[in-house]
């Protein structure tokens, strides 16, 4: 059993992605001896400048200034890869050998034209970093999937392994590929923790991101929809009511990006046994109540909630189709059990965390701020 | 020699204007001028382009609406031809799937049989021209072709060019204005079929969904944001078959149209009502000879001639979308998407009758 104790060494893929980079910098802020090996596409300013760009406005964002800036200079290498290519494209140095590795890298686009595309970064590209894993026999191989691998299934979802993709009804392609990926790491031989994050956030304290999936492409759906309506008819959703369907006990589940990674990184400081691990079930917020605050966020009235679909409208029904992506989240109720989480790491991180009307205007708020607001909407007329 | 005042034929577009345009075209006193606004904005998405502000030379006018716009060349190159593309393939020197200036989709192929030899004479007359805002190009374009043909006066049309009413008033202070209306929802169900308005919207869609023009710019890094029918709509997706899947109901335009009148007859109502004459399209159908007297006497080149009135008769046929043969529940939505605009007619007398319950 290699002991984790004396394994500075973190291999990450997806170091640029919201999970990734915010359990770099949980590890920088929290751990000295850690080193971190990043390995992602390098894009046009190469791996290096990409990781250090990425790096330090997650920091500032986070609330951490530049207090990092030296930690990521000296204790963060990047090196250029793509898991898409066997062994994702590197040839590991012996000094890696040991070191623990996190698979943070996905691909999260839920349409059906990237089915083929997903498939090869979240399954194919798990593929890849497990045989980098064994080649460098690894002390352990984290990876991060999600809460909602488990598809249409509802109540409380345990912390086991995918018995079988068979008997799962996903949502989409993308729980497809995460439930298939997990199979991969499972029958992989190596030791490995998965990690289920339900659906992450920004950061708890400044509700900053870096990236904008879920629960904020929900947001820019609803935003996006509004601006095409006003430039079919100026000020029309003023006054047009919206229905939509969502499931009225339905609840929905959200985390922090701060607290997956600390409770990530505390999983893996307390070595924990192999197993799955949800990141999950500190904030539940109703459904319909999420989306109504989504709503007034973006300066929509609240939508009529319906049963259903025949009683939607043309216009009712784009919209459910431009949020159709996001149905796994609009239906069913999922509890998360954190039994085995809280087993290994006695509370989360996140603990006391409320997720109410206020914490989800706060959050919608800061994205539409920051990113869709200033977004100025072309003049054609 | 006093110069013409402008006359525009407004409209929110498949309101029957085209009808007008061949009124006018018949009658021997006037220049009628088609679809240049139409294609010069590439379906009402360049208004900007093609009514630059400040003082612009006859280059930098002719090369606006000589552009190779694009929605416009996209829908051609993929077969996909309006009835307002009258062009002809067949003899001319362009090809549907290499790309023609907006000129020479539909004004120049109405006022010539030979638009190739048109567009040459009039890029020659246009290019060397010095500098003056885009209006007075326009003015002077219209006004030598006027000339050459001994016409008195001229009467421009585009399809849809409610949409650019305040840019008219703006760059054309002294103009006058028929804005022909039609039952918003007749209106609707015929620009869901058309091609052009098919695509105005599309492009509306992409714009606002990929956060770019997708004409102009290859940035691509919103199309996850777009469902997987309208990514095939993006340029170097496009094909026929994904055009003509794309759901674009009669309730969105219905919507679109409503929005049209209400800024149009808003804008309408500001100026003084000698400016503006408002005609409905039922009634030029019903009660055509009337409405060709109206019409004409708003042409304001001397008495209106019986025999024009008899040769635009003749013209005159029916509309043919009828909103009453779709679905009650669909009637419905349709009335409910053209309330709006409805309202906004109302307020200046014009009236239909709505959908019951």
């Amino acid at each position: 059993m290699p002991d984790s104790q004396s394994c500075t060494l973190h291999i990450f893929t997806g170091a640029t992605g919201l999970v990734g980079s915010a359990t770099i910098l949980e590890l920088l802020r929290t751990d000295p001896r850690a080193e971190v090996l990043a390995l992602l596409r390098p894009g046009p300013d190469g791996a290096g400048p990409r990781l250090v760009e990425t790096l330090q406005r997650a920091a500032r964002l986070y609330g951490l200034g530049d207090s990092l800036d030296e930690a990521i200079a000296t204790r963060c290498e990047a090196l250029a890869s793509d898991v898409h290519e066997p062994r994702c494209g590197v040839d590991p140095p012996a000094r890696w050998h040991g070191a623990e590795m996190w698979h943070c890298a996905a691909a999260l686009q839920f349409h059906d034209r990237f089915r083929d595309a997903v498939m090869q970064t979240n399954v194919e590209g798990t593929r890849h970093a497990i045989e980098l894993a064994r080649q460098l026999e690894v002390s352990t191989f984290n990876f991060v999937s999600t809460a909602y691998v488990v598809g249409e299934r509802s109540g409380l979802i345990a912390e086991a392994p995918i018995e079988s993709t068979d008997d799962l009804a996903p949502n989409n392609h993308y729980e497809r590929s995460k439930a298939m990926a997990e199979q991969l790491v499972s029958d992989s031989g190596l030791r490995v923790r998965i990690m289920r994050p339900s659906i992450v956030v920004g950061h708890s304290q400044t509700r900053g991101a870096i990236t904008f999936n879920s629960f904020y492409g929900f947001v820019r759906g609803v935003f996006k929809f509004r601006r095409l309506m006003e430039r079919t008819q100026a000020q029309l959703m003023d006054s047009l009511e919206v229905r939509m369907l969502a499931d009225p006990e339905g609840m929905l589940d959200v985390i922090p990006v701060d607290y997956v990674a600390q409770d990530a990184l505390a999983l893996s400081r307390a070595d924990a046994e192999p197993g799955v691990y949800h990141l999950a079930g500190i904030g539940r917020h109703s459904t319909q109540r999420m989306i109504a605050v989504v709503f007034e966020t973006v300066g929509l009235p609240r939508p009529i909630f319906v049963d259903d679909i025949s009683e939607l409208t043309w216009i009712d029904r784009k919209l459910h189709q431009a949020v159709s992506v996001y149905n796994a989240y609009l239906f069913g109720d999922k509890r998360f059990d954190r039994t085995q989480v809280d087993g290994v790491i006695g509370q989360s991180a996140g603990l006391g965390y409320v997720l109410d009307d206020e914490e989800v205007r706060r959050l919608g708020q800061w994205y539409l701020d920051h990113d869709l607001a200033p977004r100025k909407s072309r003049t054609t007329t | 020699m006093s110069r013409p005042a402008p006359l525009f034929i407004v409209g929110t577009g498949r309101c029957g204007s085209t009808l007008i345009s061949k009124l006018m075209d018949a009658h021997p006193r006037v220049l009628s001028v088609s679809e240049l606004l139409s294609f010069t904005t590439d379906l009402g998405s360049l208004i900007p382009q093609a009514f630059d502000e400040g003082p612009v030379d006859g280059e930098h006018f002719w090369s606006v609406v000589s552009a190779q716009v694009p929605r416009s060349n996209q829908l051609l190159a993929h077969g996909l031809r309006m009835p307002e593309v009258l062009y002809p393939f067949e003899r001319g020197r362009y090809r549907m799937d290499a790309g023609v200036p907006a000129i020479s989709f539909g004004m120049l192929p109405w006022l010539s049989r030979d638009p190739d030899a048109l567009f040459d004479e009039l890029e020659a007359h246009m290019r060397p021209r010095g500098p003056a805002s885009m209006a007075e190009h326009y003015r002077h374009l219209f006004e030598h072709l006027m000339h050459q043909r001994g016409h008195q006066t001229w009467v421009e049309r585009s399809g849809g060019s409610l949409r650019i009413i305040q840019r008219l008033v703006d760059a054309f202070p002294e103009a006058r204005f028929v804005h022909l209306v039609r039952d918003g929802r007749n209106t609707a169900i015929s620009m869901s079929r058309h091609i052009g308005f098919r695509m105005a919207l599309v492009g509306f869609s992409l714009l606002e969904l990929l956060g770019v023009d997708p004409w102009e710019s290859d940035d691509r890094s919103e199309v996850d944001d777009l469902e997987d029918d309208l990514a095939a709509l993006l340029p170097e997706t496009f094909t026929a078959e994904a055009f003509h899947a794309y759901d674009i109901s009669p309730t969105l335009c219905g919507h679109y149209w409503s929005g049209e009148i209400r800024r149009g007859v808003a804008v309408l109502k500001a100026l003084p009502p000698q400016r503006v004459m408002t005609l409905r399209y039922e009634d030029l159908i019903t009660d055509s000879r009337a409405c060709m007297t109206q019409l004409g006497g708003v042409l304001d080149v001397g008495a209106v001639e019986d025999s024009w009135i008899e040769a635009g008769l003749a013209e005159i046929g029916q509309g043919r979308s009828q909103w009453q043969q779709l679905d009650p529940r669909d009637q419905r939505e349709l009335d409910d998407a053209c309330a709006p605009g409805f309202a906004a007619l109302a307020e200046i007398g014009l009236h239909w009758p709505r959908c019951e319950g």
